[in-house]
């Protein structure tokens, strides 16, 4: 029967769309120039049309992949024309480089071209001179495929927020005339640094706690593995590093869904669920952090991947290796100052001495480091005081907490802290 | 059973709204239609049309009709069904109806049969 030949239609890959948006925006950028960026985000809009208006008859091509990325380089190809074209008959006079022969052009779209293309990509988006924020925003858009609307949801930011911070940035990428292929640029150890800091930061978007949109943030962190994975590829000089920060993502990743309560607040290490961690994540954490300690130098991920392994290796909470966490937290903040690392040190200090040690600890911290603004500080104080019992100060300290802290997520928690000390103020008169 | 052409008009329009991922989705629940009519034996054939064309009226020949304008059709099914209102039926199940499309119905004449 004629209708057999059309029930093999294939289940497309998750995500395959916004994974092949990606790879193709990088070859059409490359073709056009970054200053064209509209031009590739158009054509890869066009052959999306094209996929659906194809494939909805119940025939899905072999190769998917193949099949858009042929679309896209047959109508970059007549675009192409077009501006030739136009720049012969206006004398337009366009600054970028466009490719002169079919053949040159038609390279680009070669697949080991196109994965050289992503790196490219990567790199121009992780351009220091812009705001981090709009990094991370546009090394969604245009190296991970993402769509406005799902990197507002991702960043927990407004739809026209992201399309605002978009135009911004690539009217800059046109106006300063940013190259696209710099190899010297991979070279350069401070632009592969800087990279790394947007993907940290990346992970660290989808990671935040929040009740809001955590399917596609948790996308969000995984795209920062993706990338850190790319980049792998590479013979870098911060390929070590690199490794660290995969083995640190990795860890944290393999927590995410025990990372946060039901309404989205941050839950405490003590009580998360860790029969929800995930054992497969944790064993490529520890494969990245071996191969990540046979480079020379110890790098900040080395040594938070190093702690969040101590984590991920204890059985339960109080089995923990205190110690080895101490010593983590002294190496990094011997060497950068951050109020994180000192307070993240001084609750390890508690949990491995007792809270009076711990409370200790931390008021000198408070004065040397002047964390009085801090509501993570705040809050410690407070987890210290309850739990040696004085319920009242504790109040007191999460209220203070409260009053600073910015985030909905940690109102949450710490209402929740605060309404503890209420119950057990009552139980004990 | 009888043959029905269901002819669809797709509101190109929406697309422009719609990220990769939705598009992707959008596909996946055609094939999944599809999957299932070809499961029930409903399914003989069908495929997209070229968005233009040309109309001739007499020695008149114009362009069109575009798809973009909603009255050219954008492409065909080909279902197999015991009635128009079974065929009516299985046509409110196409997923382009949601996105503003609209499918016509016609049952194709049969021969040497007045019905």
């Amino acid at each position: 029967m004629e209708a057999a030949s059309n029930t093999d239609a294939r289940v497309l890959v998750e995500h395959l769309f916004r994974e092949e948006s990606g790879k193709m925006l990088a070859a059409l950028s490359r073709l056009f120039g970054l200053g064209r960026m509209d031009v590739a985000e158009d054509i890869v809009h066009e052959t999306f049309v094209a996929a659906l208006r194809t494939w909805q008859f119940g025939k899905v091509p072999d190769s998917p992949s193949a099949w858009l990325m042929q679309v896209a380089r047959n109508k970059a190809l007549n675009e192409l024309k077009r501006l030739q074209h136009r720049r012969k008959v206006t004398d337009d006079a366009d600054p970028s480089m466009l490719p002169v022969t079919e053949e040159e052009a038609g390279r680009v779209f070669l697949d080991h071209e196109i994965k050289d293309s992503r790196l490219a990509m990567l790199f121009a988006c992780c351009h220091p001179e812009f705001p981090i924020k709009s990094q991370v925003i546009l090394t969604l858009r245009a190296v991970c495929g993402f769509a406005p609307k799902e990197i507002a949801a991702g960043m927990l930011m407004s739809e026209d927020a992201v399309a605002k911070t978009l135009v911004r940035v690539k009217k800059e990428i046109k106006e300063r005339n940013i190259p696209f292929q710099a190899p010297i640029v991979f070279r350069s150890q401070h632009r592969q640094e800087a990279v790394l800091t947007v993907i940290y930061l990346l992970f660290n978007e989808g990671y935040k706690s929040s009740a809001a949109n955590e399917l596609v943030r948790s996308e969000l962190s995984y795209e920062a593995i993706r990338l850190a994975r790319l980049l792998t590829g590479y013979a870098l000089d911060t390929l070590h590093e690199t490794y660290a920060l995969l083995a640190l993502m990795y860890f944290n990743f393999a927590r995410f869904r025990s990372r946060t309560g039901e309404l989205g607040e941050p839950l405490l290490l003590k009580d998360q669920d860790r029969s929800l961690w995930d054992h497969e994540l944790i064993a490529e954490g520890y494969r990245y952090l071996a191969l990540s300690r046979q480079g020379e130098k110890v790098t900040r991920y080395h040594l938070e991947a190093g702690i969040a392994a101590v984590h991920c290796s204890a059985k339960n909470f109080e089995s923990t290796d205190w110690k080895a966490v101490i010593n983590y937290y002294d190496l990094l903040s011997e060497r950068w100052r951050s109020p994180l690392y000192v307070l993240n040190r001084v609750i390890a200090v508690g949990n491995c001495w007792g809270p009076e040690a711990g409370l200790d600890a931390l008021q000198k911290a408070g004065e040397e480091e002047g964390l009085g603004s801090n509501h993570l500080y705040h809050a410690a104080l407070g987890s210290f005081c309850f739990d040696m019992g004085d319920y009242r100060k504790a109040a007191a300290h999460y209220k203070k907490a409260y009053a600073l802290a910015e985030s909905s997520s940690d109102r949450i928690f710490l209402e929740k802290r605060i309404a503890e000390c209420d119950r057990d103020l009552l139980t004990r008169h | 059973m009888k043959e029905f052409l269901l002819l669809l008009r797709e509101n190109i329009e929406a697309y422009k709204s719609m990220t990769p991922e939705e598009m992707q989705k959008e596909i996946e629940s055609h094939i999944k239609w599809v999957e299932n009519l070809s499961k029930n034996g409903h399914f003989k054939g069908g495929h997209p049309l070229e968005p233009g064309g040309t109309t001739l009226k007499g020695k008149l020949v114009t362009d069109g009709p575009f798809i973009e304008s909603k009255e050219g059709v954008s492409g065909y099914y080909f279902l197999l069904a015991s009635n128009l209102e079974e065929a009516t039926e299985l046509a409110k199940g196409c997923p382009t109806l949601q996105i503003g499309g609209s499918v016509e119905v016609r049952p194709l004449m049969a021969y040497g049969s007045s019905q």
